[in-house]
């Protein structure tokens, strides 16, 4: 599937989101809508790095704007606009990486075999100088170990938060960082790293 | 082949990079050029990665979320008066149900003979989760440690089925599939299972490690 690509937004856009929110606050639709066109980008590009599938992003996207509809009467504005919204779609973008995991695994032992075999072919992959540039690399991570370096390198995570909003400990957030970079820079050797 | 004893691990180096770096691994920095190099590659990968293009929704996705949204609405709207009168209702089923309960003696002692079973798979899976923790705290092979990434994964998803069932349990979660007791078992019983062959990876010989790549061999 092809992508539209799209300069990276600014960060911060609270002056103008203190406004939207208070008339979206109101019940204003075409506030809500607003808020919408500016986070959508940002939100999207999230779920997208997060979940394998396209489809799945866009529903991250949908239900992230739905909870932000359900609780905007209870933002206060004590921290940023833009790192709330970018919360409660990390949430959902690794509540539904877990029960896509869940639904995948048909049997325990299926889904064990299978991803067995998925890193072994990984590692012939990369040993055949496969040419995978650092999308491809990234995209070949496994679910969680993509979701970790993506949150702590890119959207800048820390440990603490990434292992309370994943369920587990800072350690395994450390492994998984780890992990991921070991995995990336031995792809991008092996396939020359044209990203 | 394990990493020499006197170089930091990559997630000290990681450590590091970011700011949290122990006095020993700053060390070693400033007399291995190894290490520092290996350093300089996690800032790369850091930047490639922050450099990579945002990927943009392949459609306008307004009008779907906004009818969910209003969807949304409408539901809390009904559930509000749907619990009004439900709480009515309850108070008229507690006074029925308080009658039932003297009989049903027999299904609690069931339901508490379930519950052991459970509290019991959770102690084991307890255990073996204490066990796992000091096993991967040891360096380990990249070998060992690509067999068990897909099984994290598993055991991960799981334990999300576990936290979204008590969260539906206590009232608070949002999960659209309740188990029951036997099935909520099978997933304890599931979780014990994949705990064990995440052991069995990490105490198995390494006979395979010579086609993986190793762990920090430029180092």
């Amino acid at each position: 599937m092809v992508f539209t690509r799209v300069k990276r937004q600014p960060n911060v856009v609270s002056a103008s989101d203190d406004l939207l929110i208070a008339r979206a606050k109101r019940g204003d639709g075409e506030a809500l809508e607003s808020l919408y066109r500016l986070h959508e980008g940002r939100v999207y590009n999230l779920a997208r790095r997060i979940c394998r599938k396209p489809e799945d992003a866009e529903e991250v996207l949908q239900e992230t704007f739905v909870e932000l509809a359900r609780s905007l009467p209870s933002f206060r504005g004590d921290g940023s606009f833009a790192g709330w919204i970018r919360r409660i779609a990390v949430t959902k973008a690794l509540m539904r990486l877990r029960h896509d995991r869940l639904r995948a695994a048909d049997s325990l032992e299926d889904a064990t075999a299978s991803d067995l075999q998925s890193a072994h072919h990984f590692h012939e992959q990369a040993r055949g100088n496969a040419r995978l540039d650092l999308e491809s690399a990234l995209n070949s991570l496994p679910a969680m170990t993509r979701a970790v370096v993506w949150l702590h390198d890119v959207e800048g995570y820390t440990h603490e938060e990434i292992a309370e909003l994943s369920g587990r400990s800072v350690s395994f957030s450390k492994s998984r960082l780890a992990r991921a970079h070991d995995r990336l820079r031995s792809s991008l050797r092996s396939g020359g790293g044209n990203s | 082949m394990k990493p020499a004893p006197n170089h930091p691990t990559l997630e000290d180096l990681l450590d590091h990079r970011d700011g949290r770096g122990t006095t020993a691994t700053t060390k070693h920095l400033a007399s291995c050029e190894a290490c520092r190099e290996r350093l300089e590659e996690t800032y790369q990968l850091r930047s490639q990665l922050r450099a990579l293009s945002s990927l943009a929704p392949p459609r306008d996705r307004w009008p779907a979320v906004r009818a969910a949204i209003e969807a949304e609405s409408s539901r809390r709207r009904r559930s509000l008066i749907a619990r009004a009168g439900l709480a009515a209702a309850a108070i008229a089923l507690f006074a029925l149900v308080a009658v039932f309960i003297v009989d049903r003696s027999s299904e609690l002692a069931a339901r508490q003979a379930l519950e052991a079973q459970l509290n019991s798979l959770r102690e084991q899976s307890e255990r073996l989760d204490d066990e796992l923790r000091a096993l991967q705290r040891r360096a380990m092979p990249t070998w060992r440690a690509e067999l068990l990434l897909p099984l994290e994964d598993d055991l991960f998803a799981i334990d999300g089925e576990i936290d979204s069932q008590v969260l539906s349990a206590s009232g608070e979660g949002t999960s659209p599939n309740r188990l029951t007791p036997d099935e909520l078992i099978e997933l304890w019983q599931d979780r014990l299972t994949l705990q064990d062959t995440m052991l069995q990876v990490h105490y198995a010989p390494a006979v395979v490690e010579t086609s993986f790549t190793t762990d920090r061999g430029s180092l």
